[in-house]
This record gives structure tokens, sequence and C-alpha cells, in this order.
């Protein structure tokens, strides 16, 4: 294979180009590490601006003490002692929360939309949303009681909703005949699950008390009852989950080819197929459980990441995951800032700055990167 | 006859001569899709190094076999063994390091570079965790150096023609390095100065040892450079041999349903398949 001529074919004006040395240069220049150190920094100045602001305004520099103040050997800075409570619990929580639940949004997006080699696709597809959406109404509009033995039973009704909705969806997929178009079935099982849940959710509505406020506001998502500890749980399932998301990202870009033809070249594609599905789910039924159903980061922001910097999911997971932290922090801080002292919906502020962002990207993306 | 062949190949893997050796056997193999039965009952011996066309109307099942040769679907009955081993029972990472495919249109995934899909064929090389090093791109540049595709090599392959994309596809399944090559109709999108180009490679791939099964639709192109046609018809081989033994007026008749001349080459002396 090493050397030896293929005819009239093999000596190319371009093996000049392709010098002897290319092949350590190309493995440099391959991986953009500096764009994951940028983004990680862009990350801490959007959490920074979101923590000073609110209706007490804490310089930015003050914000870096106070988090200094944390580290061992670092003497207390001299500041009010309202602004440490305030920032470590009220605001931190909250864009700590707001990181992670971005990041893991955006995160499984992008694998979502690898898996299924379809750019529509988002963390919602196969059922995620609908299934925690309908537990969590249950959960508000039934009586059941918010809390037992003093554990929020919202956050673990969605998230069992949620991976209860993936998981018919999935089992319908896996008995429909033909296991050939299994992808393109599950996408359809959890349309339909989607739309059954939907009903129901509506008709619970309907039939309910006429405040449904926090019905909305757990619909369209929020941050406002963020603590530390949600902050933890949702760590606890989001760290495996991006953990196994970024070992399998280099055989996602195999299946970036069709599933055939990734079998043939050494992938186990069944079983990669159902360990992506159950990372994703898990990471996004999640991140839901807290916050609610907040949407379009987990579709855009892998879009902005392949739309500017290419197609290799071992960058595009990582990358995502960065920007769709630093998009919800900023959404979150509009949310709570704008109407002040009222409050937004975290997921009116996503759409309202995600949809045209996204319709721009569309319009000036390169051909052929979608 | 089926243990006969089992025997054979396991006894002449420990040999040393080339040729005697079957690198792809395919014995009694029955394979359908839903209702309809594509391949019933084809048997099939492949020696190592040589240059192989299967040769047949559409939808005879040429991909079908080369998909089952891959392992990529599993026959219904009978066996298919590649260096003597049973492909039903490898792993898909110990199939793709013994038999590398070309597909007919490959999906090429947009925006990546001809080189990143080159790389895709040291998949089978590489653990979960560990990415392409200096060796793997060494390796995917020769092979693309190979087919002629080191030119554009930092070029996205959705910008590629159609013979572009080709040879990549091909890079990819010389980069994985394997002895068995299965190409599906590898000059289908070439013009006519890359289809001689193409099947030269084959040839020359065949004299480093590497053995070469093609399906090929083009039963001119096939008799050039291949050393055995296979000819399949209704999901039986009905002849198997040399270019000339192969390639008959009465036997074409029968399979395509179709009259056509059979002329010498004026330089190769190989047959030439003209439609009458």
């Amino acid at each position: 294979m090493a050397e030896g001529s293929a005819g009239n074919i093999s000596r190319t004006p371009a093996d000049s180009v392709i010098g002897e040395s290319l092949a350590a240069r190309v493995i440099g220049l391959r991986y953009p590490w500096w764009r994951l150190a940028v983004g990680c920094a862009v990350v801490a100045l959007a959490a920074v601006v979101a923590a000073s602001q609110g209706s007490v305004y804490i310089p930015p520099g003050a914000v870096v003490e106070l988090l200094a103040a944390q580290l061992p050997g670092v003497s207390d800075a001299d500041l009010p002692a309202s602004w440490s409570a305030i920032m470590f619990q009220l605001r931190l929580p909250r864009v700590a929360l707001a990181l992670i639940v971005g990041a893991g949004l955006a995160m499984s997006g992008a694998a979502y939309q690898g898996l299924f080699r379809n750019p529509l696709a988002d963390p919602y597809l196969v059922g995620v949303a609908s299934g925690a959406g309908l537990a969590a109404v249950i959960v508000l509009l039934t009586g059941v009681p918010l809390y037992l033995a003093g554990v929020g039973l919202l956050p673990i009704a969605a998230f069992c909703g949620g991976i209860c909705s993936v998981g018919i969806a999935y089992t319908v997929a896996r008995s429909a005949r033909g296991a050939g178009a299994s992808l393109t079935t599950l996408i359809l099982a959890g349309v339909a699950i989607a739309a059954l849940t939907g009903a129901v959710t509506s008709l619970l509505m309907i039939r309910s008390d006429p405040d449904l406020r926090p019905v909305l506001s757990w619909l369209m998502g929020s941050f406002i009852a963020a603590e530390w500890s949600d902050s933890g749980v949702v760590l606890l399932y989001l760290a495996p989950s991006v953990a196994v998301l970024l070992g399998f990202s280099r055989i996602l870009n195999v299946m970036q080819l069709s599933e055939d033809h990734a079998s043939m070249l050494g992938v186990e594609v069944e079983k990669a197929k159902v360990i992506l599905i159950v990372a994703a789910t898990l990471a996004t039924a999640a991140a839901v459980s807290f916050s609610g159903l907040i949407g379009f980061v987990g579709l855009v922001a892998p879009h902005v990441v392949r739309l500017l910097w290419g197609v290799d999911y071992r960058f595009i997971l990582p990358m995502s995951a960065l920007v769709g932290a630093t998009f919800m922090v900023l959404a979150d801080l509009i949310a709570r800032t704008v109407v002040s002292p009222g409050e937004l919906p975290v997921g009116v502020v996503t759409a309202f700055c995600g949809a045209p962002f996204f319709l721009y990207i569309l319009l000036r993306r390169r051909p052929g990167a979608m | 006859m089926v243990n006969g062949q089992a025997t054979a190949t396991r006894e002449s893997t420990n040999t040393h001569g080339p040729a005697a050796r079957a690198a792809v056997s395919v014995s009694g193999v029955w394979a359908a899709y839903g209702e309809r039965s594509v391949l019933s009952g084809l048997d099939l011996e492949v020696a190592a190094g040589s240059v192989v066309a299967i040769a047949g109307p559409n939808g005879v099942g040429k991909s079908t076999l080369l998909k089952l040769v891959a392992g990529a679907i599993l026959p219904q009955r009978g066996m298919v063994r590649v260096d003597g081993r049973d492909v039903s029972r490898l792993s898909a990472r110990e199939r793709a390091r013994l038999v590398a495919v070309v597909p007919q249109s490959p999906e090429l995934p947009p925006g990546a570079s001809a080189l990143d899909v080159a790389l895709m064929g040291r998949n089978p090389h590489l653990g979960l965790l560990s990415w392409e090093g200096e060796d793997d791109v060494e390796i995917a540049l020769d092979a693309m150096r190979l087919t002629g595709a080191a030119e554009f090599a930092d070029r996205p392959v959705d910008r590629l023609s159609g013979g572009e994309r080709q040879r990549v596809a091909i890079a990819m399944a010389l980069a994985q390095q394997t002895s068995i090559l299965l190409v599906d109709e590898p000059t289908a999108n070439l013009d006519l100065a890359y289809q001689p180009a193409i099947m030269r490679l084959m040839r020359d791939l065949a004299a480093r040892g590497t053995t070469i099964v093609a399906a090929v639709h083009d039963l001119t192109l096939a008799a050039q450079f291949c050393d055995e046609i296979v000819l399949l018809s209704e999901g039986r081989r009905v002849a198997a041999g040399a270019p000339w033994d192969v390639l008959t007026e009465e036997l074409i008749r029968e399979v395509y349903d179709a009259d056509a001349l059979v002329m010498e080459h004026p330089k190769t002396g190989r047959p030439v398949v003209v439609g009458g």
C-alpha cells in the first residue's frame, strides 16, 4: 500500500503540495483546541456579566472577587455582605443551572442531528418534551402534592415522563417490521406519541382550574426557582451522558455515511444508535426536569457551530455545549431583567432571539453545509 | 460439497501459494428482500489476488452478493467465508479489517474534506477513544495518491464531481488496508479517461495480493481487466471463468434476453461486447 504506482493516475501535481511532512502538519491543524478555549472564556464572561445584573447591580469585578474569595488561601473581599448573599443564594445558582441546561440541550441536539443525519432534529425530536410536559402538567394540575418529604416531585415526574415517552417510541420502532428503517420509524413513533400526550395535556389544561400560569410557565421554561442542588442533580445525569457522547463523537462522524457503509467500516451501528439515543435522552430529560421545556437552544447552537466551523463531531459536540450554555445564560438574563420586577419565560426569549438568528444563519450558510 | 469446500479452504490457508487459496467462498447462499427472493443457492469461489467481475442483468443480486460477502447482511441459508472465516461470526470491526467495500453511490457527508472521508477508512483500526495519528494520515494520503484523489485532499466532498467523489470513496476503502476489496460499479460515475484508470488500479492492487470482487455493468470493461467473470441470472451462477469462456453470444442472449456481437479487441485480444 505504501508505495508503488498505479499507472498514469498515481503521480499528480499535488504530490509536491502533499509533501512528506504533511501528515504531521495535518494532525496538528485538524483539531481547533484554541476555539474551545475561546469558547470557555466566552462562557465565563457571559456568566460573570449575567451574575452582575439584576435589581441590585454588582460590578463584574466584584463578582470575580466574590468568586475568588471562595478559593482556599484567598482573603475575603471587603464587599457588602448583602452582595455575597445575592450572589451565592440567588444569582449564581440560577446562572449555574442555566449554563448546565443550555450545554446539555445543545449537546444532545447536536448528537440527535448527527445520529438522525437531519438538520431539523432537536433534543425533543423523539418525544422527551411531550412526555415530560404531560407528567409536569399532571403534577401541577391534578392535586398531586408538589413536595413529598421535602423533595420536589415536579422534576422527578418530568424526568420520568420524558424517559417513558422515548422508551415507548423506541419500543414501537424496535418491534416494527423492517428494522432497517428504524430511525425513521423512531421519529414517526415519537411524533405520534407527542401528538397523543399533547392532546392529553391540552385536555387536562382545559378541564382544570382557570389559573394556568404555573403550567404555562413550566411549558415555556424558567430558571426562577433554581437552587444549587438542582444543578447538582442535573449534573449527575448530564456528566455520564456527556462522557458517552464525546466518546462516540468520532463514530458519529463515520455514521454520517449511510448505515450500511458505516457498518462496513466496522461500526456496530445498532449498538451505537442505542447508546447515543440513551445518552442524549438522559441528558435532555435531566435538563428539562428543573427548567421546563426551553426551545430552540438545542436546535440553534449545533447549527451555529456546524455552519461556522465545520463538520467534525469531535468539535461540534463540545463547542455546541459552550455555545448553548452562553446562549442560555444570556437568554435568562434578558428574561429576568427586561420586564423587571416581573419575568418572562426563558423559552419566550430563546425563541425571540433564536428564531431570527436562525433565519439569518440559513440565509448566509455555505452551500451544501447542511 | 459444502463440507468439501470448507475443508479445502481450511487446508489451503496454511499453504502459501496465493492462487490456490480461496479468499472468498460463498456456498449455497439464499437471500431475499422481504418476499422477493434475490439469490437462490449461489456458489462462488474467488482465488486470492485475482480480479473477479460479477456481471448480470439489473436486479440480479450483484450488490446483494457484495453486501453478503462484506457481512452487511446475513444469508437466509448458506455460508459466506472470507479468508477462511465465517463472516456471520465476525464482529463489524473484524469484518472491516478483512473486507473493504466501495458502495455504488456512497453518501459522503457534505462539508467534510476528501481527506476527512479517506481517514474514515481507518475506523476499523482505531479504538473507540483513539483518534487518527500521523500513521493514519500517511496511509490515507497514500491511498488518495493511488486513486488520484490527493490533489483535492482538502476540498469539501460536496464540491467534487461524481468521478472525484468515486476516487475518494475508493481511497477510503484502500485506507482500511484489507486483503479483500469489494467494489460496486467502480466506474459508474467516471468518464471515459478514468474508467480504464480505475480498472488498472484494481489490477495493480491485485498484483500486490489484494483480492478484488467488482460488480460490473459494462461487460466489455470487465473483459479487459478481470481474470474471471461470474455471470448471474435469476439468483444463480450461470457461468464463471475466463472472459472468452463466459462472454459468448449464446450465453448473453440467454441471460440478457438480447442479441449481442462478441468481437476481439484489436489491442488486448480480449472480448468486446456490442449490443446488436
